[in-house]
């Protein structure tokens, strides 16, 4: 399949669309902003570029931007942004009975350490990753 | 009604703003000394680790250094406190409507009446706040509840940082009592030692003279403190944010100083460029400008510049402009900050009885449109006079103090010098 071929294609799918009535205000109100997607609590979020690679194995590599909120308590299972020996730290949050361990996205079995008294500054809620400059 | 309260103001302080802003986002700064404020050399705002350790506001930064030797001194990022302080406002409106932006770290709140569709004490409504700040901003606010906005400013100080602390109408000759006069809002260093000398050193002096005595010794803003201070709510809040302007100023240091009169001109010719931009956001303009400078030895020069109608156009401006700098300029001596301020601001016009001027004052109105849709586009200076080039080809400070914030080095792809996206980053390592 070559380009000239697809861009063909497109352009005749705008013609059959064609007739039908312009986009109006009433249908596109209920849509929503990627802002308003990504982010829940605006107040409360935050973002950090992600520099390790201990998140990998959970899609999340060097320099994706996370999106992060303050406040939200966290989950079994959530990934989370701790502050350990004055480092972020982004793990996934794992509970086994009532005690909480940090767990590594690629392998899961690889406990950072049971918690004590740790941190949690703020939960991920999104990731974002951009390929081109537009 | 609640005889406690005749309204029930609060007052939002952070506490260390600034330095709280640092340390909320990178943690490698969490119980150190903080100080920002690297680019003028002077503390702006410190951690509570170096207020404990004697750093006091405005303190200049080789004392500090002497008293801390391993003190962190940053450059002061405004746009991430910028941001934060919006943030602020934004929170405290969930629970009024009724909220004075008063400062970039403060504001007043009015929930009056809130007691009933929260369900909540005035009490409880101030804890709840207290708590979503520290929650979602990620540092601590201290609040002062009492029935006017002076008392509330004295509550919020009462106890820092994460107090809460409230005045009831009942007690409030105890929090009066101790309270030193020059302590109160609105009562300034100079009207203090004469209060002194009146015999009012506190508050409680003060406030318990005669309304006869107030109005017979003072003018009428110590009546006004006078009733704030028994709890009679006098200054109402100021709801609207400033959406106009008297007078527009833009000073700015530079370092190393000049002697170089281009150089200056151009230092000027910036800070034209700046204000005449936030004078054309606010369709604003002026007819009356001075330009200022000030020398190394902190001798400061200024002369008045009278347009021939109000204009908040650079080029229009920069040859009355250059021909006023030249009177005040001498050589030899090093200058250290220009500014300029444009007074009597009023919407621009032009005298419609001269063709010539009306023709040009459309040219450059059209021009300047443009410009300031390539600002909202680009960044703000994506265009600017070629008179100003020097200055904006330099940092405003070379040496130490010209170090950026480290936000402004984190460049994600599609942001560029001047536009960053409007939430706030964390900032360090990690792993």
């Amino acid at each position: 399949m070559d380009y000239t071929y697809l861009t063909t294609q497109v352009k005749l799918l705008g013609t059959v669309a064609a007739g039908w009535p312009s986009a109006s205000e009433e249908e596109l109100r209920d849509t929503v902003s990627l802002d308003e997607f990504l982010i829940g609590n605006r107040e409360a979020t935050y973002m950090i570029k992600v520099s390790g690679n201990a998140m990998v194995g959970a899609g999340i590599l060097p320099g994706d931007i996370v999106l992060v909120e303050r406040g939200r308590i966290p989950k079994d299972g959530d990934i989370v942004l701790a502050e350990v020996d004055e480092q972020w730290v982004m793990r996934y949050l794992k509970k086994q009975g009532t005690k909480f361990f940090l767990a590594s996205g690629n392998d899961e079995n690889a406990v950072l350490k049971p918690i004590q008294s740790l941190m949690i500054a703020a939960v991920v809620t999104a990731v974002v990753r951009k390929y081109h400059l537009v | 009604m609640n005889a406690s309260f005749s309204k029930a103001i609060l007052h939002i302080d952070g506490d260390s703003f600034f330095a709280s802003c640092e340390q909320s986002r990178n943690p490698t700064l969490k119980g150190k000394p903080v100080i920002t404020g690297k680019e003028r050399g002077i503390a702006a705002s410190m951690s509570i680790e170096a207020k404990k350790l004697g750093v006091t506001r405005a303190m200049p930064l080789y004392k500090i250094r002497k008293l801390i030797p391993d003190v962190v001194i940053l450059p002061s990022d405004y746009e991430t406190y910028s941001m934060l302080s919006e943030r602020l406002y934004t929170i405290v409106r969930r629970y009024t409507g009724d909220v004075e932006e008063y400062g970039i770290d403060e504001c007043f709140a009015d929930i009056t009446g809130m007691d009933k569709p929260f369900h909540m004490a005035y009490e409880e409504i101030a804890e709840c706040l207290k708590n979503d700040l520290y929650r979602e901003l990620g540092f601590t606010f201290s609040i002062g509840l009492a029935s006017t906005k002076t008392l509330a400013k004295v509550a919020s100080n009462w106890k820092k940082p994460f107090g809460l602390t409230i005045i009831r109408n009942e007690e409030i000759n105890d929090f009066l009592k101790g309270l030193p006069i020059g302590k109160v809002w609105g009562i300034g260093y100079r009207s203090t030692p004469k209060l002194i000398m009146k015999g009012k050193r506190t508050a409680f002096d003060f406030v318990s003279s005669s309304e006869w005595w107030i109005k017979n010794n003072l003018s009428s803003p110590f009546y006004d403190i006078w009733q704030e201070l028994q709890g009679i709510p006098v200054n109402a809040l100021q709801l609207l944010p400033k959406d106009s302007y008297h007078s527009i100023q833009k000073f700015k240091t530079f370092t190393p100083p000049s002697a170089d009169f281009d150089f200056i001109f151009a230092q000027l010719s910036k800070n034209i460029e700046n204000a005449c931009i936030k004078a054309r956001r606010y369709n604003l303009a002026s007819q009356y400008i001075y330009i200022i400078t000030r020398t190394q030895e902190f001798r400061h020069a200024t002369r008045e510049i009278v347009m021939s109608h109000p204009t908040n156009i650079p080029a229009e401006i920069f040859p009355e402009a250059e021909k006023a700098l030249r009177k005040i300029w001498k050589p030899n001596i090093l200058y250290r900050a220009t500014g300029v301020v444009l007074q009597n601001l009023h919407p621009p016009s032009v005298q419609t009885d001269i063709f010539h001027s009306e023709k040009k004052f459309e040219k450059y109105t059209k021009i300047y449109t443009s410009v300031d849709k390539v600002a909202t586009k680009y960044g703000k200076h994506s265009l600017f006079m070629g008179t100003s080039w020097r200055a904006h080809n330099m940092l405003q400070h070379l040496s130490q103090r010209g170090d950026i914030p480290e936000r402004h080095g984190v460049r994600l792809l599609g942001e560029n010098k001047r536009k960053r996206l409007n939430i706030p980053m964390f900032l360090g390592k990690v792993v």
